[in-house]
């Protein structure tokens, strides 16, 4: 017994964790992060405060495309990739924005590994389908529900706290 | 003005063309019925609906699963079909309509997804592979199944639909729910003030634009003869839609001109690439999948 982790997935993770940190300094520590804040909550004020909105929306742009950049990068080790991959990952991904809440990095944080245990306990059904041989569980293909559960954790959060677990209120 | 395009629309046979341009033109009035449906919630409303795929695949399946299983014709599965489909459009509009903006446009997706992910395992449809109507079976021209060897057929028919769309459009928005929702796309607020039920008001409309869009779905289903969830529910469809209406504005005059255009492009990319063309008994039934680029952009 015992668990057999592949470094290539390791490595991911441990690399993601940095991104994470970063983008996190970057919001909360740094001036830029701050501006960046005020625009989200309040464009008009936030000009009138002397940020430049059309900037900071670039940048939050860039920075979005940066991070999914550094994710499609690592996820390339141990996933097939096709040039229509990318809807199944930006519905992922708006499910954990609207699980962590939006705006909310901390919240994103703790979403994903949500949503990444959503997208693996399906295939504990089958785990346990064939472990006790139930017949009926067998029959139920449970993990081509996979995404399926994201996507209704997404629709269940959305319509019962579209503020999500940390976002700001509305 | 609107005269000579409906003249020019119903006269359009007699022209020499080809059969592309045929099939160019159903799928043209097609998308013009899909648009109208959702120019109701997405153009007078202002709810950007990114689901509307959903409700093709229920009115396409529910004509296709009705068809091959029980035999019953196109003109009973078809109101069965939009029952269906505003039955479930209540289901999840209820909840929906708390949301505004982007979540709820987002959660549309969702639910959308959520259907087509159902439908891709469920074996009474087809599962995966979908389902294919056989135009052996039901010696063409059928006119209960809707089943015909010639595009002209098809091309009235819902030339048909789309008139009796149109003539409809025109009536609601100067009905009282589309007075009603234009105040509400203004100022959701101020429209509450005044004493309308905002949320009910958008669940009534939301049920029109199934309504169209099932309609145009069963149709697709007797028109493609081949249906699958990858085709008729996925978010390609949901977008092109959205885009179409979206191109034109919220305005019933802009309704016709510009549609169409994504469409033809694909199926002339389609022709060119030597795919399945109009002369083989299969039609380019995947609607979307050359679409990528385009959204992708």
């Amino acid at each position: 017994m015992g668990i057999i982790i592949s470094a290539t997935k390791l490595a991911a993770a441990g690399l993601s964790v940095v991104a994470f940190v970063g983008v996190w300094l970057l919001m909360k520590r740094t001036k830029v992060g701050k501006a960046l804040t005020a625009t989200a909550l309040n464009p008009q004020g936030a000009r009138y405060m002397g940020i430049p909105t059309e900037r900071m929306n670039a940048l939050a742009w860039g920075i979005g495309g940066a991070s999914a950049t550094i994710a499609g990068a690592l996820i390339v080790n141990f996933w097939s990739v096709n040039p229509f991959v990318g809807l199944l990952f930006t519905m992922i991904a708006f499910a954990i924005v609207a699980l962590g809440g939006f705006g909310s990095v901390q919240g994103a944080f703790f979403a994903g590994l949500v949503v990444g245990l959503i997208t693996e306990i399906p295939g504990f059904w089958d785990f346990m389908a064939y472990t006790f041989e139930f017949d009926w569980m067998m029959d139920v293909p449970m993990t081509s529900f996979k995404y399926m559960w994201v996507y209704v954790a997404y629709f269940v959060i959305m319509v019962f706290r579209p503020r999500g677990l940390f976002g700001w209120k509305q | 003005m609107a005269g000579s395009v409906a003249i020019t629309l119903i006269i359009f046979p007699l022209f020499p063309l080809s059969s592309f341009a045929m099939s160019t033109m159903i799928q043209f009035l097609m998308f013009a019925l899909y648009g109208m449906g959702w120019n109701t919630i997405g153009g007078y409303g202002g709810q950007v609906d990114l689901g509307k795929a959903q409700y093709v695949g229920i009115g396409a399946y529910t004509t296709a699963v009705m068809l091959i299983r029980w035999d019953i014709p196109f003109w009973v599965s078809m109101p069965i079909g939009v029952c269906f489909a505003v039955t479930w459009s209540f289901i999840i509009g209820y909840p929906l309509f708390r949301l505004k903006g982007h979540y709820f446009a987002i959660a549309t997706i969702a639910t959308s997804l959520v259907l087509k992910d159902i439908f891709e395992v469920w074996d009474f449809v087809g599962a995966a592979r979908g389902l294919e109507i056989s135009p052996i079976k039901y010696p063409p021209p059928d006119f209960l199944r809707l089943i015909f060897r010639e595009d002209i057929y098809y091309f009235y028919f819902i030339l048909g639909f789309f008139f009796l769309g149109i003539l409809y459009i025109n009536w609601f928005r100067k009905s009282r729910l589309g007075y009603q929702l234009r105040s509400i796309k203004d100022n959701e607020d101020m429209a509450r003030s005044l004493g309308i039920n905002v949320h009910w008001a958008k669940i009534k409309t939301y049920a029109i634009a199934t309504a169209f869009v099932s309609v145009v779905g069963s149709f697709h289903a007797c028109y493609i003869k081949n249906i699958e969830p990858e085709d008729t529910m996925s978010l390609d469809i949901s977008i092109l839609i959205a885009l179409m209406a979206m191109l034109e504005g919220p305005d019933l005059c802009g309704a016709y001109y510009r549609r169409g255009n994504p469409h033809s492009r694909q199926e002339l990319s389609q022709g060119m690439a030597g795919g399945p063309g109009r002369t083989g008994g299969h039609r380019p039934h995947s609607v979307c999948n050359d679409h990528h680029a385009d959204f992708r952009l």
